[in-house]
Parts: structure tokens; C-alpha cells; sequence
């Protein structure tokens, strides 16, 4: 799996132009084209956190939002929570996760 | 058999002259102005595409605009500088039909006022140090050059056009621009991330805010609603003369 600091928090669109924060906080103001998520306005401005607006997201269906960029060829929103579920959990994962003990029968 | 293909003759003559008739133009395109924006309208015998390319210079007409496929052509141009003489052709997608000129309306620009007696003897006496005065240009740039992505220029018109009243995309970016220029020569408040480089500005009296990349480009332009968004922005905060970047 590839991994870029260029995905949405929310929907887990992984092409954003540039990271939702830097380093020190601020906001990149994108607009993300999957979900519309802006950071440093939906949030900031309008008071909606993240796992808020995932939620009413999800309860819409799900839908591409972006008027200006179409979705990638073969876009699929479930694939994407997917992964953005996978990141969440190896970004949890401190260190090496054990090794898996193989027993020849 | 003659007259079989003298009929014939006749009937591809007729479909070919009817299949590859020019377009023509009926009368001569009509301009309406004010000081910032300026309607053209033609017409033409039979329906086809609307375009129009214009510039202050007629060997380079460097803007364009499209409309829809039509007999009636009208195309309204914004963001245009007061008391300036445009230069424009009017055509189809495949032929340039006629050329014009219109002038913005707006008058001469105001004659500076006469400074005072003081001001007029501090000029002879310190003749170098009069400055230029700051003045914000009336026009900006093309949307390409003054906005970061333009892939997101439309869910940002979309999202937050109306906070200025803005027609198109095309104004909003140049709105946000000339925000940016005003805000230099009226020393509003900026912050600067050092972390990106990005460039965040506020006004007070109007609530309107932008981001800028490093490079000067608009990110976001929009007028937030929480009274404390301002105060909660990241960066130092930095005065005109410390902007690394030009975007005049």
C-alpha cells in the first residue's frame, strides 16, 4: 500500500494537491474533491469535526463532489474508507507488529 | 443517361453548396460598456459556435470568451479596466468573422490634487524623496496565473463565490487577487506559515480572508463566519515589505 501525507482524514482520497495540515497545523484550505471536506473552513470556521462530517458524508452516500474534477476511473468510496481504516490502524501500530508463528504440520 | 447525370450533377452542387456555406455576419457587432465590463452581440446567418478574443493590443488579442452554439451571439466580459480601449475579434470555431474596438466607460482618471504650500517647499528641498504612490491595479492577471490549483477554481466559486458576489470563477480568482494587492498597499493583516510558505489575509471592516501559496497564488478566498477565525490563524504575523514573492 502506498503511503502519501496527501489523503483526506475524512473520506480517505488520496490525491489531494498537498497534505490537509502541515507540520506545524495549518491548514491546506483544499477542498477535497471526494467528500468536499475543507480544512481550515469545515472545520475551523464551520465547527465540523472530522468523524461528524465522514458520518453525514457516508449517510449521503457517499457521493463525488467536486464539480471541477471528475473521479479517478474505477473510483470506489467503500474501497477507499477501507483503506483510510487500514491507515488509521498501522498508524496505531508502534514498532513492528510480532511475527505470525508458523507451525509445519 | 445524360439527363441522369446532369440531375445528378445538379443535386450535389445544390447538397455541397448547402453543406460547406461560410458563415456569414449579419451587421456589425453591437457593444454595450461600463466602466468594468463591456456585452458584444452579433449575428450570423445560421447557427454556430460564439467565441471572441480581446486584449488592449490588436496584434495580440491575449483573452478569450465562448458561448453557446447560436444564431444570436452575445458575450458579456468582466473585470475590465475603466476609461481603456479594448480590441476584439468575433467568430466561429472555424472563422474569424469581424474585428472592433470598445472603450470602457470611466472617464480620465482624477487629476491629482494640488499638495500644499508646505508639501510644495519640502518637495524642492527633498526632491529625492518622493515616493510613487501605491495605487491598486484595476485589472488582475489571467485566472492561470494568480490561482494555486485551477482544477479546484470551481468547488471554490461554488463553495464561496457569493461571499463577493462573484459571476464566474474567472471573477472570484480576480477578486482574490486584487484582495491580495489591496492588502499590501492598505497594509492589512497578514499572517505568514513559515512551515509552507503560505500567506493568510484579513480584513476586518469586511470579514473578507484569503490564503496564498509561496508563490503568491490564491489557495482559498472566503469571508468565515466565526468571529474568532482570524485570531486562531497560524503564523507570524508580517507587514507588506516582508513578502518574499511579487505578484504584480
Amino acid at each position: 500500500m502506498k503511503i502519501t501525507p496527501n489523503f483526506c482524514p475524512v473520506c480517505g482520497y488520496d490525491k489531494l494537491a498537498e497534505p490537509p495540515r502541515n507540520r506545524t497545523g495549518g491548514a491546506s484550505m483544499e477542498i477535497c474533491a471526494c467528500c468536499g471536506f475543507q480544512f481550515g473552513v469545515t472545520d475551523d470556521d464551520n465547527g465540523v469535526s472530522i468523524d461528524d462530517y465522514r458520518q453525514r458524508w457516508i449517510t449521503d452516500g457517499m457521493p463525488w463532489t467536486s464539480a471541477g474534477k471528475k473521479a479517478p476511473k474505477g473510483w470506489n468510496p467503500q474501497t477507499q474508507l477501507g483503506s483510510l481504516a487500514l491507515r488509521a490502524t498501522l498508524s496505531r501500530v508502534k514498532g513492528r507488529p510480532p511475527r505470525m508463528a508458523v507451525s509445519m504440520v | 443517361m445524360r439527363a441522369f447525370v446532369h440531375a445528378l450533377v445538379g443535386v450535389i452542387a445544390c447538397l455541397s453548396g448547402t453543406l460547406l456555406h461560410a458563415v456569414e455576419l449579419i451587421g456589425e457587432p453591437q457593444t454595450r460598456t461600463t466602466a468594468y465590463t463591456a456585452t458584444i452581440q452579433w449575428r450570423t446567418d445560421v447557427e454556430c459556435g460564439t467565441r471572441l478574443q480581446f486584449g488592449l493590443n490588436p496584434a495580440a488579442l491575449d483573452r478569450k470568451a465562448e458561448g453557446a452554439v447560436a444564431r444570436d451571439h452575445t458575450l458579456q466580459l468582466d473585470a475590465l479596466t475603466p476609461a481603456t480601449t479594448y480590441y476584439f475579434s468575433v467568430g466561429s470555431a472555424r472563422a474569424k468573422l469581424a474585428t472592433g474596438t470598445f472603450t470602457t466607460a470611466g472617464g480620465t482618471p482624477a487629476a491629482a490634487p494640488q499638495p500644499s504650500l508646505i508639501r510644495r517647499v519640502l518637495n524642492v528641498i527633498t526632491p529625492d524623496k518622493k515616493e510613487a504612490p501605491a495605487v491598486v491595479p484595476a485589472q488582475a492577471p489571467p485566472t492561470r496565473q494568480t490561482w494555486g490549483h485551477l482544477d479546484s477554481l470551481q468547488d471554490h466559486f461554488n463553495r464561496h463565490g457569493r461571499d463577493f458576489s462573484s459571476k464566474t470563477p474567472d471573477d472570484y480568482a480576480a477578486k482574490a487577487w486584487l484582495f491580495l494587492q489591496r492588502a499590501r498597499t492598505e497594509s492589512l493583516p497578514m499572517k505568514l506559515d513559515d512551515t509552507d510558505g503560505t500567506l493568510r489575509v484579513f480584513d476586518p471592516s469586511t470579514r473578507a480572508f484569503a490564503a496564498y501559496n509561496g508563490a503568491g497564488m490564491t489557495k482559498t478566498f472566503f469571508k468565515p463566519g466565526n468571529p474568532t477565525y482570524w485570531q486562531r490563524q497560524p503564523g507570524r504575523v508580517v507587514k507588506p515589505a516582508d513578502l518574499r514573492f511579487s505578484s504584480r
